[in-house]
């Protein structure tokens, strides 16, 4: 064990055992039955300091250190009546986290935390307020829901959703999920692994021959009985050697090629499937280009490892081990003076392992920080051109490509500064060969043809070792990949089907259980909401900007789910309905309008491919695309570029519509569908939304209120609730938030005509 | 051209000691009375510029995200006052100091920092080491850990050799 690894457990001991004292200490305190029990590690100033907080059904204990890690230090412990507190949040700071009480008066920090237990600290807010709200009812309870799950190695709390400890992977570990990932292609692989076996074999053969052929034929003093015979002999075998090495290393090549194929497909359909059953938040976590990389190109790493590198690295070994046997058996003095070199070889491989990953891995970031401003600028070209920045971008571009070149240099010079010493190392052993047979040969105990073999022994066992030598790069390269793919291989699934998930024909009853939802570990979004809906109702969400408009829809369609509560579709919660049998009956036109690679007829029967021509141009008349696609050279088999750069955001709207129409669903969901056109536009797609809405349950989020006169009822959201709901003029009647909005937006719509 | 049509069209209020009294509650958060405002009960200040100017331009705004005004500069109010606006700017942003670091070990992508900071010492992962490590300037940066806490080295040159060393590839 390393002197830091030492010290990390000692640490780790130590807090450990500070915060047990801390948490005991404030149970002790408790006089009833605790809830709920946490620990926190800063104090109101930032400190390093241990505490703990234990609540029971009427009071927070607060246990906190009185010194700075002394472990006897008396613990100073205060209690809080809950019920003295109208709410209890949590303040995300930068860095850290803090859960305040706030009174009518005042507000009082009960602790703060660095942000690792920042989850902690929101559950602890969220379980003090359901104290708050429910503690006279009589089916109280409260859900501290504290991350449960930790590395079983070091035991500190695992990412959510993650299944890796960074702290605790090793390299062997590592490789085993590898193999066990590709197991059903390790027959294949055993295979072309035999192929370099048979290879390394002949590799042997080769300079027994040739001894013999030296031995026995050319150094003799005395004419021998069909001496050309035996030479054509000799020649002929070692020339159908060299034709069957051939032919063997065709047939690797070619079985490689095959297996390497196989593996990239089955890598990156696995990775694939993964990240299409993972839910849109777990997705959202990465990049697209990353996402890309890992499916395209961590792959690759991996397949070709496993394909062009392991079958030599196991060739190399058998090599060493081979012709290592074969030395011995010959001359064991020998062998020993070849392989001495070995153990330095290894340990300076061992060495270079380290540093060359990170150099490595720092050309590899400095690269894709350079597509990243390629990426960048060849997306904002237009931004680019208009502010008349192109210089400026250019030097950008100049700048990161400096940094690469400058790392590539770095390392190339690294790199060439490694070699020679490592060759120079590897020659080493050629010379005492020379030396060594060259003494015994003038000293008559051995003969030119043992040093022709040796000479070719010592050059193919060396050479091995100077293979191996290399091998760091990739192996960490590989490694570096792996962790990367399983990273998501191995990440839960957070919304997934439950055991009795089923399939359903949605009628379009929507209920929504006093459901409360926050992304991660921050604020809930939406607080104890309910909302029931009928079937074929138009349900007009209005709210200001972030507000958890959209989050209530998302929620609905599943691409989460709710923390608390639960939402009922013909009474049926949605966690037990297949989320392929749900979304299958949702249509959504979304404010950006997504169109894929391909034709509009493509884009159109996406949302049903087994829809008609007929039934397709149908879709697209009531969503008013069927006149400007005719207009079109190419009508329905016009290419829309990527993201349908090529058609106007009322076209591609439209064919969003019409995409919606087309799949007949029963639930409707128009996030902002209109808000990036003109009123014109508008007013056409408002026609073809009001064909599309006729007996389905909608629901519909617009800033622009006039675009939801067809609502049935219109329900405000405010601070995550429902603050208002009911028709547009009750609303208007009761001068609140909606009226509010209504008016602020008449007034813009005044001075825009007036302009 | 100018930008006079700026100060015309958006108004940035100047939070000064002769307009703004700031206060401090028993349980050590900041009140503020405003000219012509009533008495906000609890403010909060954020650095607009939080990497290089940390003690001007602070925004501070009202228990609902409403900004009241800008302070161009702390020293400008009394000694008194502006330490008081510095001690809660510190405890909103908190980052660790690092004096020493112990090991960095790379694992696969991530890399496991053994840090001695002014908080005692520290075990930290940093997802992507590059993406996590922020240059300020020539001289300082700002490390940022998987769970999202800080970590400033504020003077790269004043590290000591060992603790250069093991981090340099990554600058």
């Amino acid at each position: 064990m390393s002197k830091s690894e030492k010290l990390r457990k000692k640490l780790g001991a130590l807090n450990t055992k500070r915060k047990k004292n801390i948490i005991e200490t404030a149970e002790k305190s408790a006089d009833n039955e605790i809830l709920f029990k946490f620990n926190f590690n800063l104090d109101f100033e930032n400190r390093d300091r241990a505490g703990a907080i234990a609540v029971t059904k009427e009071w927070i204990f607060r246990a906190t250190e009185a010194c700075d890690g002394e472990e006897k230090s008396p613990a100073i412990v205060e209690r809080f009546k809950i019920s003295d507190y109208k709410e209890f949040a949590v303040r995300r700071n930068i860095g850290c986290v803090s859960l305040e009480a706030v009174g009518e008066d005042d507000t009082l920090e009960l602790c703060r935390s660095d942000m690792t237990e920042s989850g902690v600290l929101a559950s602890a807010a969220r379980a003090l307020n359901s104290i708050l709200d429910g503690a006279s009812s009589p089916d109280f309870k409260v859900n501290f829901n504290a991350p449960t799950r930790l590395c079983p190695k070091c035991k500190k709390p695992l990412k959510k959703g993650s299944t890796l400890c960074p702290r605790c992977e090793k390299t062997s570990s590592m490789l085993k999920r590898m193999f066990s990932m590709v197991k059903k292609e390790l027959p294949l692989l055993a295979v072309t692994f035999i192929f370099f076996g048979v290879l390394s074999f002949v590799k042997v053969i080769n300079p027994v021959l040739q001894k013999k052929l030296v031995d026995e034929y050319i150094t003799i003093s005395e004419p021998k009985e069909n001496l050309l015979g035996g030479i054509v002999i000799i020649c002929l075998s070692i020339f159908l050697l060299s034709v069957f090495y051939k032919v063997l290393e065709i047939l690797r090549t070619n079985m490689l090629s095959f297996v390497n194929m196989r593996l990239m497909k089955k890598l990156r359909s696995t990775l694939f499937d993964k990240i299409q059953a993972l839910s849109v938040s777990a997705i959202s976590k990465r990049t697209a280009g990353e996402l890309i990389h890992r499916v395209s190109g961590d792959t690759g790493v991996i397949s070709n490892f496993l394909v062009n590198n392991l079958p030599h690295i196991i060739e190399n070994a058998l090599i060493i081990l081979i012709i290592g046997i074969a030395m011995f058996v010959y001359d064991w003095k020998l062998a020993l003076l070849v392989m001495v070199p070995a153990p330095i070889i290894m340990q300076i491989v061992r060495k270079v392992w380290r540093y060359t990953h990170k150099l490595y891995h720092r050309q590899w970031y400095m690269e894709s920080q350079s597509n990243t401003v390629l990426h960048d600028v060849f997306q904002g070209i237009r931004v680019v051109k208009v502010f008349g920045m192109e210089k400026k971008e250019i030097k950008r571009y100049d700048d990161v490509i400096k940094k690469v070149a400058d790392i590539s240099e770095k390392n190339e010079i690294t790199w060439a500064m490694i070699i020679p010493y490592m060759t120079y190392l590897i020659g080493i052993g050629n010379y005492i060969v020379l030396a060594y047979v060259g003494s015994r040969i003038l000293g008559g105990s051995m003969t030119l043809g043992d040093m022709t073999m040796f000479t070719f022994f010592t050059g193919q066992i060396y050479a091995a070792f100077d293979w191996l030598s290399r091998l760091p790069r990739q192996l960490v390269q590989m490694l570096t990949s792996t962790r990367k793919v399983f990273e998501i291989i191995d990440e839960d699934v957070d919304v997934k089907d439950s055991e009795n998930a089923r399939d359903i024909d949605i009628e379009g009853n929507i209920e929504l259980r006093d459901i409360s939802f926050g992304y991660d570990d921050g604020e809930d979004v939406l607080k104890h909401v309910s909302l029931t809906v009928k079937k074929g109702e138009m349900i007009g969400i209005v709210g200001r900007s972030g507000v958890g408009k959209s989050t209530l829809i998302n929620l609905i369609m599943r691409l989460y789910d709710v923390r608390d509560g639960e939402i009922l579709v013909d009474g049926v919660n949605i966690k037990d309905i297949s989320q392929h049998s749900l979304r299958s009956q949702i249509g959504v036109v979304l404010q950006e309008t997504f169109l894929f690679s391909g034709t509009i007829y493509d884009n159109i029967s996406y949302a049903e491919p087994s829809a008609t021509r007929e039934d397709v141009i149908r879709a697209a008349k009531m969503a008013g695309a069927h006149k400007f696609i005719m207009k079109l050279s190419d009508g329905y088999n016009t290419r829309v570029g990527e993201r349908g750069h090529t058609l106007s955001g009322g076209e591609r709207q439209r064919i969003a519509i019409a995409r919606a129409i087309l799949r007949n669903p029963r639930i409707l969901i128009l996030d902002e569908a209109t808000s990036a056109l003109d009123t014109e536009t508008e007013r056409l797609i408002q026609d073809s939304i009001a064909s599309l809405v006729k007996d389905r349950t909608t629901f519909a989020i617009a800033h622009r209120l006039s675009t939801l006169r067809n609502a049935t009822r219109l329900i405000v959201i405010d601070k995550g609730k429902i603050a208002e709901s009911g028709t547009h003029e009750e609303l208007m009647r009761r001068e609140g938030i909606y009226y509010d909005l209504v008016l602020a937006q008449r007034k813009m719509s005044s001075m825009t005509t007036k302009e | 051209m100018g930008t006079d049509f700026l100060s015309l069209n958006a108004e940035l209020k100047y939070l000064t000691p002769e307009n703004t009294r700031f206060e401090i509650t028993k349980n050590g958060f900041i009140t503020a009375k405003f000219d012509r405002d009533e008495k906000f009960e609890r403010v909060h200040l954020s650095r607009v510029f939080p990497h290089d100017l940390t003690d001007a331009y602070i925004s501070v705004t009202d228990n609902e995200g409403n900004e009241k005004g800008i302070i161009k500069a702390l020293d400008d109010f009394d000694a008194e006052t502006a330490d008081v606006l510095k001690k809660e700017l510190e405890r909103k942003y908190f980052s660790a100091k690092i004096i020493k670091i112990i090991s960095v070990e790379e694992k696969f992508g991530n890399s496991v920092w053994m840090v001695e900071t002014s908080n005692g010492h520290r075990v930290m992962t940093l997802k992507d080491t590059f993406k996590s490590i922020i240059r300020i300037g020539d001289d300082r940066a700002l490390i940022v850990d998987e769970d999202a806490n800080r970590y400033e080295i504020t003077s790269l040159s004043s590290l000591d050799k060992n603790s250069f060393r093991k981090i340099e590839l990554y600058l």
